[in-house]
């Protein structure tokens, strides 16, 4: 018994490990094997019943009936299938099971021939009365059923409410203080303690590449390191979190959690032009301290909270963030795959569940069922695209309607002439691009809006975006002939010729509503026989549907602002512990629970689970400010550690990955903040802080600069700057020849450099005050002599001579210092 | 496997697994993973899978010519006689409904214009469009049942590269890196090059390391002036100079790091510019094609200006894998090039011309260097064509079912692999979707693609997305 269970085990940890059974391997416990103590059990459980999962009831299951068979339980084995019984209890050698997987008349599995090993398990099985045990209802019987979670599954630590522990009283009993006896107390637990305080220089740098993600002027520095009072490093924070730079710098990592960029991603890779106005969005909302529930209802909901609230549409610009294909006839493929992104990047950056593995089979490791992934889907599955809104305030757009109207009035008559010629030709152009697409979707196409179904009225809109595109694209010079060319040539002269010329159109938001009330219906794929999934939460915590009443007034299913306000319930499992651990890993480098999208088994256990707790219920109870976070975690001795001590050799010995903050992290410095440093010790960065995105060889903030996914900026990209194809929970931070060669060679650093020395040299007048000025830009201290001297031995000048050119090497000095590792990295 | 970043370890007493994860992070470092492997046969990930390789590989290397834009299977290697006497019928309903991008649903089955002829002892059919390719039948193994999900170029390309249609994943030639490291550290491990001016539908990302660190990208050669971005010194800074700066950093890092000598991220960084200089120095020399005899470079087609542009790659690509270079992809047609939605008689004849010669050069060449036996030559594109035809004389997207062929590196030559239905339409034998591809490719290079995995997230992905078998019919030694 011991050997078999230890057999069935090691096979479960094989079909698991490689994937190789869906929703199957876990389908019997050991219990069931005490009952059945006889050798038929044994062989049935170890050797049969994996082979059956294995190759017969993918196709022959509960999912699918190829042939009308089902292979996953006595009654419907015995039963047979649309070729009749598959086993003639007469002669057992004909029976059709068996010259099926022998390859006789049928040829089954179709994917490749069983093993000889196998073929003779399964017919030994057969010969033996092809046993099945008593128990056994259905061979995959799930484990996950929704009332079937085991009770591992139930106390799963993320699934649970967040603690109240409260910690020993600390001096002064302020967060900071608290969250250090946190930490403290799993320091000692490992016989490690904190590092000595970071020199003021190293934490001025690091505060402000931490906070608002550029190096310190050494103005900067010297008023910080001028401040001799208690208060200084907390007014520091303060300062640094009212900079406007504060949301540039924040704002980033919530874009590459929801993939933002401003092109379509396919082919075309169309630009977007008001994609713009989300990303401002974000960095105004971490400015002005916008609290963590607004930020989530008004990005998944914003129009369901305020239809003509201008923030709530830019904040819904999250809707819109997918990849788009602007030819891809496959209209129902392409919104599926809308949905699908949508769903995955809400539960992971929102929830942080992997949702994405929920797509096609239950999580294996996870009591997450593929029901839920569609639960959650359900959400989203009134979702229309607008191209019809426009970015701009109420009082905008009436005056343009205004102006509009007043420039109608008087180019009516040509206005009119125009319509009258092309209507029909539009119309034919819409009519006879429905041809293009499928056969099954063409009869929706053919619709009036009003009697499509919302589902239809999803499909007709992807379709009619490449219908306009054929509209777009008729040449009309070309297209008209004679007469009508004439009249219409003349009406387009007229227009132009009017008094007043025809107002701006205003630009469109890219944001998204509901079709409507009612909601499409959503599948299983595949398994239609499910019925329409309504919208819920996870299982484990909630089976049943979430009741949603339709929100008449804003034409719309409600259901988003469902959603929404139940992840922002102070008592949420996953919400806030999910965004904190975020801030956390920002600051630290890693989180307290490793993978930052993912909280479930397959991300290492919590080092600091009560803290997380903690700090999420207290950030929680703060409506989620998020200023307020990171005060709690700047002003702390944990964050304000050495990250060279003194000592390490037993710290290291212990603990090497640092993962109970014995010191602070070390890193090199993120593609934005490498970037954008450059650009403050060149002196050139411009300061916008809003609008339409730049070319990235204009001197602004990375974030300012045009994110196009398909093409890159070269230097963001070697440096791991995601491209915004799918949520980067956190980045890659890599170490490559490639940046060298970058940093070394190319024209972008090199201007840098060049300006940078220009700058200097117009200022100061010997090679000697220039030497400083470049050394305290980079590292914002003064050069020790010896630096004095390899410096001056690099330009060749000298106390006595200073040889012409000198002022042209300089250049060459400045490149060197911003190559420096000293630089590149922070601590 | 976690970043450098995630996982800052300042202590320089590094354990095996520290080591291989900091290999990964690094480009500079992946001579580590290999060093690893070596010395303890395959090395292990933090979540106890193991990188390669997994068991004896037949190949070392792998060229992968991209016929980008879709060539015509049913004019190329895939005959279909019955095609005749359907000629100017629609679609027969048996065939079951498709979807076709351009959506010409009901235009009339169009037979091949082709000369069609056996080749070689194996007597495998070549159309007349390719006389020089099909001199080496007997080493090609001609699959005829490839399919793939993409309906459009830009899925199709992205799921030959990364096995989805959507982007975001790794390419193939960045798991190879993941999986088995380089062979040469001064040259990257995976080489892109494209053809002519044009460039692949959606560019980069088709060889970008996706969620893995972005040492595992592909490299795309750009000529062989400056074969790698930024690898020339600027001109106005010359040589010395370049050097007398390096000194200057090197003393700078090396007094930075004499107060944190703990932190080994600090070494590689300033080991990566020692790598890149070392780049600088070799890699011009791997592009240098006039170290070529004459006769090689007829071979190729290079004295020809109809087949010099992709003959000079092809070389290139035979210089690289010679030099260690794990995986290169040539692209002919880059830009969509073998797209022919009409007249494709003008548009095949001559994408057969300008790739067939490089091609058979290519597979000559490899043969007389005794190379052909561990490198693997795939050749294909990202889907076929349409048996109906468009605007009269072209044909559409056809991923339903498709050919490619491979060579060398452990493949059973001389061969034809699966069906097509009786007009080409779609793959019904032994069908071999894009993640059987990937895993018989990576099988050949001693990775089982079930064991390769990189942890992204915490959770377990797979060049595969946990799909794909080996086509063992493939395979010399199966």
């Amino acid at each position: 018994m011991i050997l078999c269970k230890k057999a069935i085990s090691s096979l479960l940890v094989l079909l698991v490990a490689f994937g190789l059974c869906a929703n199957s391997s876990d389908a019997y416990t050991y219990d069931d094997l005490k009952d059945e103590q006889d050798a038929q059990a044994r062989f049935f459980e170890t050797k049969v019943r994996p082979l059956l999962i294995d190759s017969c009831v993918r196709c022959h299951g509960d999912e699918k009936q190829e042939g009308g068979l089902r292979l996953d339980s006595q009654e419907a084995f015995n039963k047979g299938g649309e070729s009749g019984s598959v086993i003639d209890t007469a002669s057992m050698e004909n029976s059709l099971f068996l010259s099926a997987i022998r390859y006789k008349d049928l040829e089954m599995p179709p994917s490749g021939q069983l093993s000889e090993e196998k073929i003779q398990i399964l017919e030994q099985w057969v010969a033996g009365g092809s046993y099945w045990p008593a128990k056994t209802e259905s061979l995959t019987a799930k484990r996950k059923g929704e009332k079937g979670f085991t009770d591992e599954d139930r106390s799963y630590w993320f699934f649970q409410p967040m603690s109240k522990h409260e910690t020993v009283r600390t001096r002064n009993d302020s967060v900071s203080d608290r969250l250090d006896a946190f930490v403290e107390a799993g320091l000692s637990t490992h016989q490690l303690t904190f590092a000595e305080p970071a020199t003021p220089l190293a934490l001025v740098r690091r505060t402000y590449l931490d906070l608002i993600g550029v190096t310190p002027t050494s103005a900067e520095v010297a008023t910080f390191l001028a401040d001799p009072t208690d208060t200084a490093y907390a007014s520091l924070v303060d300062r640094l979190l009212d900079d406007p730079r504060y949301g540039e710098r924040w704002g980033r990592f919530w874009l590459d959690l929801v993939r933002f960029a401003e092109s379509d991603g396919y082919k075309q890779d169309d630009f977007r032009p008001t994609a713009y106005r989300y990303r401002d969005y974000v960095v105004r909302s971490f400015n002005e301290d916008k609290p963590y529930r607004d930020f989530v209802r008004e990005q998944l909901a914003g129009d369901e909270i305020d239809s003509d609230s201008l923030e709530c549409r830019d904040a819904s610009g999250y809707l819109r963030l997918w990849i788009y294909e602007y030819n891809q006839r496959d209209v129902t493929g392409q919104w599926n795959a809308i949905l699908n992104d949508l769903t995955d990047v809400t539960g992971e950056a929102f929830m942080g569940l992997g949702y994405g593995c929920a797509r096609c089979h239950d999580h294996k490791f996870d009591p997450l069922l593929q029901k839920d992934y569609f639960r959650l889907q359900a959400y989203f599955s009134g979702l229309i695209p607008r191209e019809d809104l426009p970015a701009a305030t109420q009082e905008q757009v009436e005056r343009n309607e205004a102006d509009v109207a007043s420039w109608e009035e008087a180019a009516k008559p040509f206005l009119d002439t125009i319509e009258a010629i092309e209507a029909p030709i539009r119309e034919k152009t819409i009519r006879s691009a429905v041809s293009k697409f499928p056969p099954d979707v063409r009869p929706a196409l053919l619709k009036s809006a009003e009697q499509r179904s919302t589902r239809e009225k999803q499909l007709a809109h992807l379709a009619y975006l490449q219908q306009l595109r054929d509209v777009k694209e008729i040449k009309w010079e070309k297209v008209l002939k004679g007469e009508q060319q004439k009249e219409w040539l003349l009406a387009k002269e007229y227009l132009k010729q009017l008094p007043a010329p025809k107002p701006k159109t205003l630009p469109v938001s890219l944001t998204a509503t509901d079709a409507g009330p009612e909601p499409a219906e959503v599948y299983i794929p595949g398994k239609p026989g499910l019925g329409p999934i309504s919208p819920g939460i996870p299982s484990i915590i909630n089976p049943e549907a979430m009741p949603v009443q339709p929100m008449a007034d804003h034409n719309s299913s409600g259901r988003r602002l469902a959603l929404a306000n139940w992840m922002v319930d102070r008592e949420n499992p996953f919400t806030w512990r999910v965004i904190v651990n975020r801030v956390w890993q920002q600051h630290f480098g890693q989180g307290i629970v490793p993978n930052a999208s993912d909280f479930g088994r397959l991300t290492e256990t919590p080092t600091h689970p009560e803290l997380l707790d903690f700090l999420a219920s207290h950030f929680a109870e703060n409506s989620g400010r998020m200023k307020s976070l990171h005060r709690w975690i700047l002003n702390s001795r944990t964050y304000r550690q050495s990250a060279y001590p003194a000592s390490t050799t037993a710290a290291i010995q212990i603990d090497p990955s640092n993962k109970w903050l014995w010191r602070f992290a070390p890193r090199r410095l993120d593609a934005e903040q490498l970037r954008d440093s450059m650009l403050t010790v060149a002196g050139e960065l411009r300061p916008i802080h809003s609008g339409v995105s730049e070319d990235p060889n204009k001197p602004v903030r990375s974030i300012f600069v045009r994110s196009m996914r398909n093409s890159q900026d070269r230097f963001l990209a070697l440096f791991d700057a995601p491209d915004g194809s799918s949520s980067t929970a956190k980045r890659n931070a890599t170490t490559t020849p490639l940046q060298s060669l970058m940093m070394m060679n190319s024209d972008w650093v090199n201007t840098r450099a060049e300006n940078m020395a220009k700058q200097i040299i117009s200022k100061k007048s010997t090679p000697e005050a220039c030497i400083q000025e470049a050394f305290e830009r980079v590292f914002l201290k003064s050069p020790s002599p010896s630096d004095r001297e390899s410096a001056k031995a690099f330009l060749g000048v000298s106390e006595t001579a200073n040889p012409p050119g000198w002022d042209k090497l300089f250049a060459d000095y400045c490149h060197v210092l911003i190559n420096s590792n000293s630089f590149l990295h922070m601590e | 496997m976690k970043a450098f970043h995630s996982n800052p370890r300042g202590s320089g007493y590094l354990n095996r697994r520290d080591m291989l994860q900091q290999a990964g992070a690094g480009f500079g470092s992946l001579a580590l993973a290999s060093l690893m492997q070596q010395m303890g046969g395959a090395a292990a990930t933090s979540d106890g899978f193991q990188i390669g390789p997994h068991h004896t590989p037949t190949a070392k290397s792998v060229i992968f010519l991209f016929m980008e834009g879709g060539p015509s299977h049913i004019d190329l290697f895939d005959p279909k006689p019955e095609l005749e006497k359907l000629a100017g019928k629609p679609l027969p309903e048996s065939f079951g409904p498709i979807i076709t991008p351009m959506g010409e649903y009901d235009a009339p089955l169009m037979p091949s214009k082709r000369k069609w002829a056996q080749h070689g002892e194996s007597g495998l059919w070549v159309s007349d469009w390719l006389p020089h390719t099909a001199e080496h039948a007997d080493d090609l193994a001609v699959i005829r049942s490839c399919w793939a999900n993409g309906l459009n170029h830009s899925n199709g390309v992205c799921q030959m590269n990364s096995g989805s249609i959507l982007g975001g994943r790794p390419s193939l030639g960045s798991w190879v890196t993941y999986g088995l490291g380089t062979a040469n550290e001064n040259l990257p491990a995976f080489v892109v090059i494209e053809d002519g001016d044009g460039h692949v539908i959606n560019g980069p990302r088709n060889w970008s390391a996706g969620f893995m660190p972005a040492s595992h990208q592909g490299i795309a050669l750009n000529g062989s002036m400056s074969p790698i971005d930024f690898l020339k010194t600027p001109e106005r800074i010359g040589a010395d100079r370049q050097a007398a700066k390096l000194r200057l950093l090197h003393e700078l890092n090396r007094q930075h790091q004499a107060e944190r000598s703990s932190d080994s991220e600090l070494e590689a960084r300033i080991n990566s510019y020692e790598l890149a200089f070392r780049m600088q120095a070799q890699a011009p020399e791997a592009v240098d094609l006039s170290q070529e005899t004459e006769r090689t470079q007829a071979m190729y087609g290079i004295d020809d200006k109809e087949t010099a542009s992709f003959g000079k790659n092809c070389l290139l690509a035979r210089r690289l894998v010679e030099r260690g270079v794990r995986f290169v992809q040539l692209y002919h047609g880059a830009g969509s090039k073998w797209d022919s939605h009409s007249a494709i008689e003008k548009n095949h004849g001559k994408m057969c011309l300008t790739s067939d010669k490089p091609v058979a050069g290519l597979l000559k060449d490899l043969k007389e260097r005794g190379l052909l036996d561990s490198t693997l030559v795939v050749w294909g594109g990202e889907f076929g064509r349409t048996p109906m035809s468009e605007k009269g004389d072209g044909r559409d997207h056809n991923a339903y079912g498709f050919t490619m062929w491979m060579a060398g590196g452990g493949v059973r030559g001389g061969q034809t692999i699966g069906k097509t239905d009786e007009i080409g339409l779609h793959a019904i034998e032994d069908r071999l979707h894009v993640h059987d591809l990937h895993a018989t490719i990576l099988h050949m290079l001693g990775v089982d693609h079930w064991k390769l995995v990189y942890a992204h997230q915490g959770r377990p992905e797979r060049a595969t997305q946990n799909e794909g078998n080996v086509c063992k019919k493939l395979l010399k030694n199966a």
